[in-house]
């Protein structure tokens, strides 16, 4: 390898560092799974629930707006669950299943956990209600066998193929000025020596 | 750069001028870390003559890691020349072996088309070049006449000259969304990618890989399948989007991989989103797979068919797809190009779908033109076969019209139509047995060597309005 000064060591360094430092979290915010677990684990006390896949409220797991299913589709018009406020979700998901289905809606009588039996939302037609398919762990978007162990599958894909690493907080917008400021200087220091090596 | 700027110095004698270029490269930092990423490959370099890609990439159908050559031809032939004469670098870089007795017809710096090459091309008439020989394995080979200083094409913005044997890169992409009509959040910044690339070659072997960090929410389809540590949740991940091992044949012109690569399949182009992309899992986002591939690139005739045996960074093995995925590309006449690929993977269990045995295939059809010197067209059409689902489709056209060298107009079009879901039932929609409807506008500047800042707004029928501002700083 060519001899490399000390000096491009460090400008190298300001400049990686650069593009290294400033990142933060990705992508839209994907609150929504935390807080549906949340609100399923009110409503079925005891009973363990995963932090959902996108694919639970939309159409594939890319999650998204305008890709909602069935299912999503219900909890925004009957529900009245709104996007970008998951904090108000669980009261939502509670207002959804105490929502009696207006008629031609489709519908499965239910049995609640406080002993009432009445009519309850079914958004995939299958004749048991959202309700019912949620305290079984199936799948209120896919209808019969199809949707049975689909909210919260013991074989859902996971990532990665060796060690884990420990979270670490963002680093705060100012390290990432700081980071630039350094590209800046890295840079200038660069073309200043390039060309005092022309001239 | 600007003209005369050559004969001033950061702080030197000018103190006013020293002061306004200070300014300048401050909003430039401020725009770096306020404004966030995406891209790769750029398949209107076939209006420069061309239309292969090893010249430029060590992948032998593009993307990423750039050779010392493309390094070069990034400084010379993408990037916006500022004053009425334009700096040329001085320094030669002799293509990679395979293609360069292919470069006569290019349009490029090193073949003195161009105005801006001339200086470049009175250095070549000279006599430095030599014929290519056995010892010339490096993609990376220098014959500089300026041999003890930084060039173009060495990483890190000339600062670091790395040996024959060693290619190194990097990409940092940060991205700005704005959805000015959503209910929802209605700005988000964030970096898009974080990664560093490296190829060592030793004669015709080689072994590459590309190294990144990233930190996705939950269920996020985005970066999961590249990572390479096991946090699930919104913890950081290390990841690797491509690693694989590679051996030359025939002069370069053929080449077999084993490992994590990506998939060949239409056109390469670096928009993730784009429904021809991520409709049929081949963006280079994070959809590479593990599998075993051979590369053929000819003068005309050009293609790579891989065997895919699944991403052994997804587990368990049910969400694995295996199949092949090919394409094969002809250069008619001398600027435009048209493929054909084809895609066939099975699995037992979707992972963005979780449907059963999914079966998946994705059939279609290319072009490459470049109409005018200014003027460059990109179609594809897919045709979409999917098991539980009606056949669909998926197609776009872009039109990319360089104003000037270094900025690009792009407008855009595409349909998607996924194939009605027999499993979801209920009537057809939009995307879902009836098409769904997504045009584009583009503004893409290379401002500096290596830096790209890109706009773009789309509107596509059930999403909102979105606007992108997306910086790219590549190495």
């Amino acid at each position: 390898m060519h001899k490399v000064s000390s000096l491009k060591l460090l400008i190298g360094g300001c400049l990686l560092l650069s593009l290294l430092g400033s990142t933060r979290a990705l992508h839209a915010s994907t609150s929504y799974p935390p807080e549906l677990q949340k609100a399923l684990q009110q409503q079925f006390p005891g009973q363990a629930f995963c932090v959902p896949q996108c694919i639970a409220c939309h159409v594939t797991n890319e999650g998204g707006f305008g890709t909602l299913n069935v299912f999503g589709e219900n909890l925004k018009t009957y529900g009245n669950v709104l996007p970008a406020q998951p904090s108000k979700l669980v009261g939502w998901i509670d207002a959804y299943f105490k929502a009696t289905p207006p008629p031609n809606v489709p519908a499965a009588n239910t049995l609640f956990l406080d002993g009432t039996t009445r009519p309850s939302f079914d958004a995939d037609r299958d004749g048991a209600s959202d309700y019912t398919e949620l305290q079984r762990n199936d799948s209120p978007s896919e209808s019969g066998p199809a949707g049975v162990g689909d909210f919260c599958p013991a074989d859902a894909a996971t990532y990665g193929c060796f060690a884990r690493v420990a979270a670490a907080p963002p680093p705060a917008d100012r390290v990432g000025l700081f980071a630039a400021a350094l590209a800046v200087l890295g840079l200038a220091a660069f073309r200043r020596r390039s060309r005092d090596r022309r001239a | 750069m600007l003209k005369g700027s050559g004969t001033r110095k950061l702080g030197g004698r000018d103190s006013l001028r020293a002061f306004q270029r200070f300014l300048g490269w401050s909003l430039v930092a401020l725009f770096v870390s306020l404004i966030p990423s995406r891209a790769h490959a750029y398949t209107w370099m076939i209006k420069h003559g061309y239309a292969s890609c090893p010249v430029c990439h060590a992948d032998p159908s593009g993307g990423e890691l750039l050779t010392s050559y493309g390094r070069v031809q990034s400084d010379e032939l993408l990037r916006m020349k500022y004053g009425s004469s334009s700096e040329s670098s001085h320094i030669e870089r002799k293509a990679p072996r395979l293609v360069r007795n292919t470069l006569d017809s290019k349009t490029d710096a090193l073949s003195g088309a161009d105005d801006e090459a001339k200086a470049t091309d009175e250095a070549k008439a000279e006599g430095e070049e030599e014929p290519a020989t056995e010892e010339e394995a490096a993609p990376t080979e220098v014959a500089s006449t300026e041999s003890s200083s930084s060039s173009p094409g060495d990483f890190l913005w000339g600062l670091i000259k790395t040996p024959d044997w060693l290619l190194l890169g990097g990409s940092y992409r940060h991205l700005n969304v704005i959805r000015p009509t959503t209910e929802a959040k209605k700005f988000s910044t964030f970096p898009m990618m974080a990664d560093l690339y490296g190829q060592l070659q030793f004669g015709n072997f080689r072994m590459e890989g590309s190294l990144g960090a990233v930190r996705v929410g939950v269920g996020s389809p985005y970066a999961r399948a590249a990572q390479l540590t096991t946090n699930q949740g919104d913890q950081w991940n290390l990841l690797s989007r491509t690693h694989w091992l590679g051996y030359d044949f025939a002069d370069g012109t053929m080449t077999l991989r084993a490992g994590h690569m990506n998939l060949p399949f239409g056109i390469r182009i670096p928009e993730h989103t784009m429904w021809v992309r991520n409709a049929t899992l081949t963006d280079r986002e994070s959809a590479q797979q593990d599998g075993v591939a051979f590369a053929y690139n000819g003068e005309k005739l050009r293609g790579e068919v891989m065997a895919i045996l699944g991403n052994y960074q997804v587990n368990p093995d049910k969400y694995r797809q295996r199949g092949y995925s090919l394409y094969a590309e002809y250069l008619v006449g001398e600027r435009t190009a048209i493929g054909v690929s084809s895609m066939i993977t099975k699995a037992k269990k979707d992972r963005i779908t979780l449907e059963d045995n999914p079966l998946r295939q994705a059939h279609g059809a290319y072009v490459r033109s470049a109409l005018t010197d200014e003027l460059v067209l990109l179609a594809e059409a897919d045709l979409l076969l999917t098991s539980d689902h009606n056949s669909g489709a998926v197609a776009f056209a872009q039109a990319d019209y360089e104003i000037i060298r270094g900025l690009h107009l792009m407008a855009t079009g595409e349909v998607l139509d996924r194939g009605y879901d027999r499993l979801i039932g209920g009537p057809k929609t939009t995307g879902n047995g009836k098409p769904q409807f997504g045009v584009w506008g583009t503004v893409d500047w290379f401002f500096l060597p290596h830096c790209e800042f890109r706009a773009d707004a789309f509107s596509r029928q059930k999403e909102d309005f979105t606007i992108l501002g997306q910086l790219h700083v590549f190495l």
